[in-house]
């Protein structure tokens, strides 16, 4: 029996959060999921954020993993904060915590206010995403280059650059590296973070391979908004540094910012997401 | 509707298309065996119907069967978390394959960069090998009831590795008796140049568990091993692994030109579990008199960064694989691919009746146009190939699925799983199908798992298909989860088992 993990605070990390009424206890309509004392079949009513996978599931009975056994009535209205599921020929959630309904005015204010479910939940990531970056602008790229192999290296990186000029065809290659490329924004504003001078520059990954795909590409006269990470490309690089091209890449100044998340950059023509959030005086969950 | 895949259910799934009739059981398409009894073939798209709106690429497919209780069956694929959550999921079927879950069990968000599983045999025990999302570090995990909804345990962590390939089983005799083994092949860039890695844990079932790194290349290298490092064991202690030794190369790996214009097909060899001393070192080559065994030398194989048109948009790096005769593990079976003319890759495979010293002299199978070789071998002795096969040009080229079986090497019976178009979807991502996907053989059965083109065609399954996922079979068209409105098409993992072999 499946068990429904502790949240700390439910409301935050909720990606499925909807209002709904409870058709039946101690009952399932998974397969894989028995029925016990901590399942129950619940109508959704109202969604207020939700994955794509659950967006369309208004009306829909589906079954929860109770945090407690008890702790629900048939026929009780609830708002359910979901942080996992099991999706098979139906789908049960995994409840960290539920709450009455009348006691989560904000939430439901959400759902009446007809936000898609789906927009609801990409602008809460989107707006994690802008409260983790170091700088937030928006401009222009005006150039794209392959990154200089100057500046400070680690003894080891200089090692692996030593072995790329005297033995080329022995520097080990991974099917994940990362390709990085340097891309030169032309900032036309400020919106996070203090940055001096015209222009920043952005390292990125070019590389089609599964860990890198969904990273942002950039190319030249591109326009829109950046949210630019120092430090999380020297992490996510630094388990692959046995690669000397990797390396190179990991081991470049601790300054040099990144976007690698999907989220990071968002053209000046796309709605909500990150214009809403330097828009907006009071960004809201 | 659930659509389903053999020619005599048509009229069922038409039924089925107006949501009265109850999803049935996985047909069982009826082909012919490699002597004259036939076989039971079933395919089953294992994307869930809860999940009929998903468009991702799910490629690179691995798939174990509980040794205890085949009817318990995990797939894994780069399929993310449709909750994008903290945990990718594994697919999971507690009835034999005919029905699929996703459960998000795996510490990596949303999806893994590398995973592969293994049923240890122990109860509901899974073991994995991942690469973790964002960092790719090297995580070797355990779940002790892999239907269970908690993350899995992390064993052990480090980085700086490529393509983890988890085997698992339980000693069945003698002192250790009941003691679960776990061999992850991984491609350890740590130990460059001779990176061929093997990581044991000999008592994985236990509360703290040591994993210890094997370094099974004992030549010198062109600055680092093949990532195929693939492991597989026999109940008598016999534990043989296959990879490619990387001796020259030429061209650039980020430009796409990148050829190893020379390598190894080596296997190595323990015949205690890997307690040898040293470990893994049993099979000398006669040559050097170096451990492991040279079964080919200086092939060449491209190793691409990206696929192309021209592969069917599948980036290439080379294949391995190694099986050995549940009956008697002196028998055992290499398959490898390399570059021949006229050909993306060709797969060769050979055997060996004496634990890997000598070889069979010229290839049993050659086959043009080929990747992704996995073996598998029946305790009917019966020796199972899959592998996907790029055919026809440009615009009209498709991805076509065999599985292959022999009992004596010579005569090989052809199954075709899947034909479909190379060229539809368009890659989100490389690897576009996946670097590997995988067979397994328990008792008499195949079990296996290969990630194609999802339209919902019949032609494109001669042996017939099932779709738990929404789907149109006369419009071929996907549908969402309201079975009404179209989902575009995208890369879908396929489970089959064929029984009676």
């Amino acid at each position: 029996m499946p068990r429904p993990p502790k949240a700390p605070d439910a409301a935050e990390h909720a990606r499925f959060v909807f209002k709904g009424t409870v058709r039946r206890l101690k009952s399932s309509t998974v397969r894989e999921v028995p029925a016990t004392n901590q399942t129950a079949v619940v109508g959704v009513e109202e969604i207020v954020h939700a994955p794509e996978a659950l967006s369309d599931h208004l009306g829909q009975d589906i079954t929860v993993l109770l945090p407690r056994a008890g702790s629900l009535r048939v026929g009780q209205q609830a708002v359910f904060y979901a942080t996992g599921g099991i999706f098979g020929d139906g789908v049960a959630v995994l409840c960290a915590d539920h709450r009455p309904a009348e006691r989560v005015p904000a939430a439901m204010a959400a759902a009446a206010a007809r936000v898609s479910p789906t927009r609801q939940l990409a602008s809460r990531d989107t707006q994690a995403r802008f409260q983790q970056a170091d700088l937030v602008v928006s401009g222009t790229v005006v150039g794209v280059k392959m990154p200089a192999r100057g500046g400070r290296r680690s003894a080891r990186a200089a090692a692996m650059a030593a072995m790329a000029t005297t033995a080329p065809s022995t520097t080990p290659v991974s099917e994940h590296d990362p390709v990085m490329q340097d891309a030169e924004i032309e900032v036309a504003a400020v919106h996070k973070g203090s940055h001096t001078g015209g222009t920043v520059s952005v390292r990125f990954p070019a590389s089609t391979d599964v860990k890198w795909y969904s990273a942002p590409k950039f190319h030249v006269g591109q326009e829109g908004f950046f949210m630019l990470h120092k430090d999380e490309q020297t992490k996510s690089a630094r388990a692959l540094a046995g690669a000397a091209a990797v390396a190179v890449t990991a081991d470049t100044p601790g300054t040099a910012y990144t976007a690698l998340h999907p989220t990071d950059f968002e053209p000046f023509d796309a709605p909500g997401g990150i214009r809403d959030l330097i828009t907006s005086p009071t960004p809201t969950p | 509707m659930r659509a389903t895949g053999t020619a005599k259910r048509k009229a069922t799934a038409s039924k089925r298309s107006t949501g009265r009739a109850r999803p049935a059981r996985a047909p069982r398409a009826r082909a012919r065996g490699i002597g004259a009894a036939p076989v039971a073939v079933q395919v089953v798209n294992i994307i869930p119907k809860s999940l009929s709106n998903e468009t991702a690429q799910d490629s690179e497919p691995h798939l174990t069967v509980n040794p205890a209780d085949p009817r318990q069956i995990v797939g894994t694929a780069f399929t993310p978390d449709p909750f994008g959550g903290a945990n990718a999921p594994i697919f999971l079927s507690s009835d034999g394959g005919t029905t699929w879950a996703l459960n998000a069990i795996v510490p990596s968000a949303p999806a893994t960069h590398d995973i592969t599983s293994a049923f240890s045999g122990t109860g509901k025990k899974l073991y994995a090998g991942i690469l973790k999302s964002p960092t790719s570090s090297l995580d070797f995990l355990r779940a002790i009831d892999f239907m269970a909804a908690g993350p899995m345990s992390l064993l052990k962590t480090r980085g700086n590795a490529d393509q983890p390939f988890t085997h698992a089983t339980t000693v069945k005799n003698g002192a250790d008796a009941g003691k679960e083994r776990v061999y992850i092949g991984d491609n350890d860039f740590a130990a460059v140049p001779q990176s061929a890695t093997i990581d044991q844990a000999l008592n994985a079932g236990a509360g703290a568990v040591t994993f210890t790194s094997v370094r099974i290349e004992k030549r010198t290298t062109a600055g680092q091993d093949g990532p195929q490092i693939r492991p597989v064991s026999h109940p008598d202690g016999t534990v043989y692994a296959v990879f490619y030794r990387w001796r020259a190369r030429t061209g650039n790996f980020q430009a796409n030109t990148l050829v190893v214009t020379s390598a190894d097909v080596v296997v190595v060899r323990d015949d205690k579990w890997g307690t040898g001393t040293p470990a893994f070192t049993a099979l000398k080559d006669p040559s050097d008199g170096l451990a492991g065994r040279r079964v080919a030398q200086g092939v060449s194989l491209p190793f691409m960064i990206a696929g192309t048109a021209a592969t069917g948009q599948q980036r290439l790096g080379g294949s391995v694989s190694i099986a050995v005769d549940p009956n008697d593990s002196a028998k055992v079976f290499v398959a490898w691919c390399d570059k021949q003319p006229n050909s993306i890759l060709t797969l060769h495979v050979r055997r060996s009746s004496d634990r890997g010293q000598n070889w069979s002299a010229s290839d049993l199978l050659t086959i043009n146009n080929s990747t992704n070789a996995a073996l598998a071998i029946t305790t009917a002795g019966t020796v199972a190939l899959l592998y996907q096969q790029l055919s026809g040009a440009g615009a009209a080229q498709r991805w076509v699925t065999h599985l292959r079986r022999t009992a004596d090497g010579v005569n090989w019976s052809d199954l075709v799983l899947a034909t479909v178009p190379a060229m539809t979807p368009p890659k989100l991502f490389d690897p576009y199908i996946g670097d590997y996907d995988h067979l397994v053989a328990v008792g008499k059965d195949l079990y296996g798992i290969f990630s194609a083109s999802n339209v919902p065609d019949r032609a494109n399954f001669p042996n017939g298909v099932t779709y738990l996922r929404n789907a149109n079979f006369t419009t071929h068209q996907l549908l969402r989860t309201d079975n009404t409105t179209p989902v575009a098409p995208s890369i879908d993992p396929f489970f089959f088992k064929v029984t009676g072999v």
